[in-house]
C-alpha cells in the first residue's frame, strides 16, 4: 500500500510539473503587455523619456524579457518557495489577495456539500427502495429538469422568487455591510446571507447525484446477496443499509470524494451571480484582467487538488471494498 | 432579524424536510422561532425603528445611514494611487477635504474659506506665478491632531515622489498639479531631491509655484488645489520635511526601504481623515465601504458639513441593480446611463416608495480614431465615418431616449454650452448620409480600383499615397467582447450595407479590455488598428491641451501635421486665457469645438442623460454632474 501511494506521489509530481509548464507556457503566450499595463496612467503625467523607463522596470520586475524557460524557473522556484507572485491588479502579493476568497469558498463549498449528500443520499436509496412508485416517479422528473437546468438559470430564477418577488433572501453578498455584531449574531447573519446561494447550489446538484444513488441503488438491490439477506430474514433497514448500500456505496464512493475535494475550487457562476468573494470569481476576474500570477496560483491549486482527488478516491476503493487491494 | 430567522428557517427545512424527506414526513411543524433578540439590524429598510413621521408634511430627519449601491466593483483600496476603481475614488473623495481650492456648483473653482486664511498670489519675475496660503487655525484631521502646514507640503511631495510612484508603484495616480509646478518633472524623475515650487513657510503657511510655461491658466485656481495628507501616518515618525532654499524635502531616510511597510498598512486603513466622512471599515466580503461622519470636519466651501452618520459604499452588480433598490439592500443607485436600466427605474418610481434625479453626463460613448497611420489618418474617412453611422438613432436606441448626441468634446451640462447656443447649433451635425460620405471620400481622392483604375462603383475604394502605393479604405477595428455598444456598431455600420456601398470595409477584432486600452494607448504607426469604441468624460477644469500636444504619449488620437498642431494651439489658447475672462474662454472654447468637428478625431455616439434612483426616504439629493460622482451631493442629503 505504501509502495503504492509512494509510487502515485511520484506520478503526481510529475503530472504537476507538465501541467504547470503547459499552463506556464500558455498564460505568458496570451497576447498582451502586462508591464504596459502597469504604468499606463503614468502617459503624460511624465516625460517620454521617463515613461520607458518606469515601463523597462515593470518589465524587468515581471522578467518579460527573459527567456521562457528561464521564466519558468523562476517563477516554480518561487511557487515551491510559497510565493506565488504579485497581482497587477490588486497591487500586492497573490497570497494575500487569494485567502479570504478561499476561505470564503471552502466554507460555502462544505456546507453545500455536505447539505447535498446529507439530502440526495436518502434520497437516491428511497427512490430506489421504492422504485416506480408515484413518489419515485416525481424525483425522476424534479431530478431531470434540475440537471438539464444551468445553474445560472437557477439562480436568476431563485433570486426573482426568493429575494425579488417574496423578500425572503438578500440578493448578493455573504454579510450585512456594516454589521456589528459578533458570535451567534454574525453567524446568522452570514447565514442569512448564503442561504440563497446554497440553496441555488444544493438544488442545482440533486438532480445528479440522486438519480446516480438511485441507479446504483438499484443494481445493488438486484444482487442475489441481497435476496440472500432477505431470506435469512433480516431487517429491511438493515438489508438495505448494510447490505446494499456499501455495494452501492462502491460506485458512488468517487462521485462523493469529487465533490468533497471540490470544496477548494470555486463556482465562478454562482459566486459571480451572488457576488461572494471565492476563490472561482477571483480566477475569472485575473483571467479578465491579465492577472496571469493570480490565475495562475488558483490554477495550480486546482491542479493539485485533482490530483490528490484522484489518489483519495482511489485509495478510498480499497477501504470500502474489502476485495479491492491496492498494492500495485 | 426576523427576515433573516425566517429564511434560515426555510433553509433549515429545506434541509431537514428533504434529508429526512425520503418520503416520510416534511416537516409538519416549524421550529417557529418568532424569538428574535435583533440586537442589530443595521439595514435602512422599511422597518426603521425611528421616531420620525412624515405627518402633515412635517419630516424628521433621522439621518442614520444610506447605503450607495455603485454599479463599479469595490477593491478596498481606497487611496486612489495604486488601484483606480471609480467606486474605490469616490469613497476616497468622501474622507479627503480641507482642500484649498474647490469646486462650487457651477464648476468655477473657489477658494475655500473654512481652510485659507490668507492667500497670496505673486507674479514672478521669470513669469510664474506663486501662490502662498496661510491655513485656519483648529483645522483637525478626524483622530483630532492638528492639520499644519507640513501636511500640505506633504501631499504634494509624497504623492509626486520618485519613491511612492516608481519603487511603490503608485503610479495609478499622482498629486494632480505637480506636473505644472516649478520643479515638477526633475523632482519626479528623481533627478532632485527638492521640489522647487513647494515651500514649507512656517507652522501654518506654505507656497506652491506654477511654472511660467504653464501661465495663465483660465482653470488658475484648480491648479492650486492642495489636501493635506497625515505625514506621521503614511511615514514612520522619524521621516520629516525640511524646509530649504531650493524648495521642501523630505529627510534623507524618505527611501522605499523605510517607508514601504507603514504605507503597506496604512494604505488599506486609512483612518485619519480629513473629508466630511472617516473610513471605518471595508468588508471585502460586503464589496463595501463603512464611512461614518467626521466630527471635526469644518465644512467645505459652503461651510456644509455632512448631515448622515454612516455612509455605506456598495458594489451592486448591474444584473441585480434595480432588484437590489427595489428589496432595500441599497438605499440608492446612481449614474445609470443605460436605456433599459433607466425604464425600469421609472416603472419603479412609478410604482411608488421611489424618486429620481437626472442630470447630463460629462462625457459620451465615442468611436476613436488613430489619426496618424491607416485610413482614417484622412479627415475625409473620419467624417465619412460619421456620415455612414445614424448617430440619432444610435443614441435613441442605446439610451431609449434618455441621451443626446453632440457633435464635439462637449457635456450639456457646461456653461459654455449655453453661451455658445447658436454656434452649437450650427456645427457641423453629420446627419445620416451616404452619398455625403462618398463625396468626401471622392474628393480625398478615394477614386480607385485595387489594380489604379477609376473606382468602379463596386469593392473597396483605393487612394493613391504620395510615395505611389495604393491604400485601401479598411478600417481595422478593435472591441471588447460583451459590449453592447459594440454589438450596435456591428448592425448600424460595420454591417451596414451603405458602408460596403460607399467603397469602405471595417474590419472587427474582439479581445479583452486590457488589450483594447493597450492598443488605443499605442501611438505608434505599426499600431495595426485605427478604430476603438469606448467612452470617456471630460474633466474639470477642462482642460484638454495635453490630448493633442504633438509628440506627446497623451495625445490618443495621434492628430499630427498642420491638423495636429492647429487643434493643440486651440487648445493651449483656451487654457491661456486669464482666469475670470469668461467671453474670452468661450470663444477661445468655441474655436476649439469647431475644428474639432471639423477634424472629427472621434464620433460622439451619445452622451446619456445619467438617473440616480433612490428610495423616497432620501431628501435633498441633488448632482451637477461636474463631479463625476456622488461624493459631494452626499453631504447635502438627508435620510428620513
Amino acid at each position: 500500500m505504501l509502495k503504492y501511494i509512494a509510487k502515485r506521489l511520484v506520478y503526481m509530481v510529475g503530472v504537476f510539473f507538465v501541467v504547470s509548464v503547459i499552463m506556464f507556457v500558455l498564460f505568458n503566450n496570451v497576447p498582451g503587455d502586462r508591464a504596459l499595463n502597469q504604468v499606463q496612467n503614468m502617459r503624460g503625467k511624465v516625460s517620454n523619456e521617463r515613461f520607458q523607463e518606469m515601463y523597462q522596470q515593470a518589465r524587468d520586475k515581471l522578467g518579460l524579457d527573459d527567456p521562457i524557460p528561464v521564466r519558468y524557473v523562476k517563477w516554480m522556484g518561487n511557487l515551491l518557495r510559497g510565493d506565488l507572485g504579485y497581482s497587477t491588479i490588486y497591487k500586492k502579493d497573490v497570497k494575500e489577495v487569494i485567502a479570504e476568497p478561499l476561505r470564503n469558498t471552502i466554507l460555502i463549498n462544505i456546507i453545500a456539500t455536505v447539505l447535498a449528500l446529507a439530502i440526495t443520499i436518502p434520497l437516491g436509496i428511497f427512490c430506489a427502495v421504492k422504485k416506480f412508485s408515484k413518489f419515485d416517479n416525481a424525483v425522476q422528473v424534479f431530478t431531470i429538469v434540475g440537471y438539464s437546468v444551468p445553474i445560472y438559470i437557477i439562480a436568476l430564477v431563485f433570486i426573482y422568487l426568493f429575494s425579488v418577488k417574496l423578500g425572503i433572501f438578500p440578493i448578493s453578498g455573504m454579510n450585512t455591510p456594516n454589521f456589528q455584531g459578533t458570535g451567534f449574531a454574525f453567524l446568522v447573519d452570514r447565514l442569512y446571507y448564503l442561504g440563497l446561494p446554497l440553496l441555488v447550489m444544493t438544488v442545482a446538484s440533486l438532480g445528479g447525484m440522486t438519480r446516480y444513488v438511485r441507479a446504483a441503488m438499484i443494481d445493488a438491490l438486484r444482487m442475489d446477496y441481497v435476496r440472500t439477506a432477505r431470506a435469512k430474514g433480516l431487517k429491511e433497514k438493515v438489508v438495505i443499509y448494510s447490505h446494499a448500500w456499501r455495494n452501492a456505496l462502491l460506485s458512488v464512493i468517487t462521485l462523493i470524494i469529487g465533490w468533497f475535494m471540490s470544496i477548494f475550487m470555486g463556482s465562478i457562476i454562482v459566486e459571480q451571480v451572488f457576488q461572494i468573494n471565492g476563490i472561482g470569481l477571483m480566477y475569472y476576474k485575473g483571467l479578465l484582467g491579465q492577472d496571469y500570477d493570480i490565475a495562475l496560483a488558483i490554477q495550480m491549486l486546482y491542479c493539485v487538488i485533482t490530483l490528490i482527488s484522484n489518489l483519495v478516491t482511489d485509495l478510498s476503493y480499497g477501504i470500502v471494498d474489502p476485495r479491492v487491494r491496492i498494492n500495485k | 432579524m426576523k427576515k433573516k430567522l425566517v429564511s434560515l428557517l426555510l433553509v433549515g427545512v429545506l434541509t431537514a424536510g428533504l434529508a429526512a424527506g425520503c418520503g416520510t414526513k416534511e416537516g409538519e411543524e416549524n421550529p417557529n422561532n418568532n424569538d428574535n433578540n435583533n440586537t442589530e439590524s443595521s439595514e435602512s429598510n422599511e422597518s426603521n425603528d425611528n421616531t420620525e413621521s412624515n405627518d402633515d408634511e412635517q419630516i424628521t430627519y433621522s439621518n442614520k445611514q444610506i447605503i450607495i449601491g455603485d454599479i463599479t466593483e469595490t477593491s478596498g483600496d481606497i487611496t486612489p494611487y495604486w488601484t483606480n476603481n471609480a467606486s474605490d475614488y469616490s469613497a476616497f473623495k468622501m474622507i479627503t477635504g480641507l482642500g484649498t481650492v474647490e469646486v462650487d456648483r457651477d464648476g468655477k473653482w473657489v477658494y475655500n474659506e473654512q481652510v485659507v486664511k490668507d492667500v497670496q498670489e505673486t507674479e514672478n519675475e521669470d513669469g510664474s506665478k506663486t501662490w502662498t496660503y496661510t491655513i485656519n487655525d483648529g483645522l483637525k484631521y478626524s483622530d483630532g491632531s492638528a492639520v499644519t502646514a507640513k501636511d500640505y507640503v506633504f501631499q504634494l511631495l509624497f504623492w509626486y515622489s520618485n519613491e511612492v510612484v516608481t519603487d511603490l508603484e503608485a503610479s495609478e495616480a499622482t498629486a494632480s498639479n505637480c506636473q505644472y509646478y516649478v520643479g515638477g518633472d526633475a523632482y519626479l524623475n528623481g533627478e532632485s531631491d527638492t521640489f522647487e515650487g513647494v515651500h514649507l513657510i512656517d507652522e501654518m503657511t506654505f507656497s506652491v509655484t506654477v511654472d511660467a510655461a504653464n501661465l495663465p491658466y483660465y482653470y488658475g485656481k484648480a491648479l492650486v488645489s492642495v489636501t493635506p495628507d497625515p505625514i506621521h501616518s503614511w511615514c514612520p515618525e522619524d521621516v520629516d520635511i525640511v524646509e530649504t532654499e531650493d524648495g521642501a524635502k523630505f529627510t534623507d531616510n524618505f527611501t522605499a526601504e523605510h517607508i514601504g511597510d507603514t504605507v503597506e498598512a496604512y494604505r488599506y486603513n486609512p483612518t485619519v481623515c480629513s473629508g466630511p466622512y472617516m473610513f471605518t471599515s471595508y468588508d471585502a466580503n460586503a464589496y463595501a465601504y463603512t464611512l461614518t461622519k467626521n466630527p471635526n470636519f469644518p465644512g467645505n466651501y459652503e461651510g456644509q458639513t455632512a448631515n448622515i452618520e454612516t455612509v455605506i459604499l456598495k458594489y451592486v452588480a448591474e444584473d441585480t441593480l434595480l432588484d437590489q433598490l427595489k428589496t432595500g439592500a441599497v438605499d440608492m443607485i446612481t449614474a445609470i446611463g443605460t436605456g433599459d436600466t433607466i425604464e425600469a427605474g421609472l416603472d419603479l418610481v412609478a410604482d411608488g416608495g421611489f424618486d429620481y434625479i437626472t442630470y447630463p453626463r460629462a462625457g459620451y460613448g465615442m468611436i476613436s480614431f488613430k489619426c496618424n497611420q491607416g485610413p482614417t489618418q484622412f479627415t475625409a474617412v473620419r467624417q465619412a465615418v460619421m456620415y455612414l453611422l445614424d448617430r440619432n438613432a444610435f443614441a435613441q436606441n442605446f439610451t431609449a431616449g434618455h441621451g443626446v448626441v453632440v457633435h464635439g468634446p462637449y457635456g450639456l451640462q457646461q456653461w459654455m454650452v449655453n453661451e455658445h447656443a447658436e454656434d452649437i447649433e450650427a456645427l457641423n451635425a453629420y446627419n445620416y448620409s451616404p452619398e455625403n460620405a462618398v463625396a468626401v471620400l471622392e474628393e480625398d481622392g478615394w477614386v480607385l480600383n485595387e489594380d489604379g483604375s477609376d473606382y468602379s462603383g463596386e469593392g473597396i475604394r483605393y487612394k493613391k499615397l504620395d510615395d505611389g502605393t495604393l491604400m485601401p479604405l479598411i478600417i481595422e477595428w478593435f472591441s471588447t467582447d460583451n459590449n453592447s455598444v459594440s454589438d450596435m456598431i456591428v448592425t448600424t455600420l460595420q454591417q451596414n450595407p451603405d458602408v460596403a456601398a460607399a467603397g469602405m470595409q471595417i474590419n472587427q477584432t474582439v479581445g479583452s479590455f486590457n488589450d483594447l486600452i493597450q492598443y488605443y494607448y499605442d501611438n505608434t504607426t505599426e499600431n495595426p488598428y485605427q478604430m476603438f469604441n469606448l467612452a470617456t468624460g471630460f474633466g474639470n477644469p477642462y482642460d484638454v491641451a495635453y490630448s493633442f500636444e504633438p509628440g506627446s504619449a497623451s495625445n490618443i488620437t495621434a492628430l499630427v501635421g498642420d491638423e495636429g498642431q492647429e487643434i493643440y494651439d486651440l487648445a493651449v489658447a483656451m487654457n491661456r486665457v486669464e482666469e475670470g475672462d469668461d467671453t474670452a474662454y468661450g470663444e477661445a472654447w468655441m474655436a476649439f469645438i469647431q475644428k474639432w468637428n471639423e477634424l472629427v478625431p472621434e464620433v460622439p455616439l451619445y452622451s446619456n442623460e445619467f438617473h440616480d434612483f433612490f428610495s423616497s426616504k432620501i431628501h435633498d439629493w441633488d448632482e451637477d454632474g461636474y463631479n463625476n460622482d456622488y461624493s459631494s451631493a452626499v453631504l447635502y442629503a438627508n435620510v428620513e
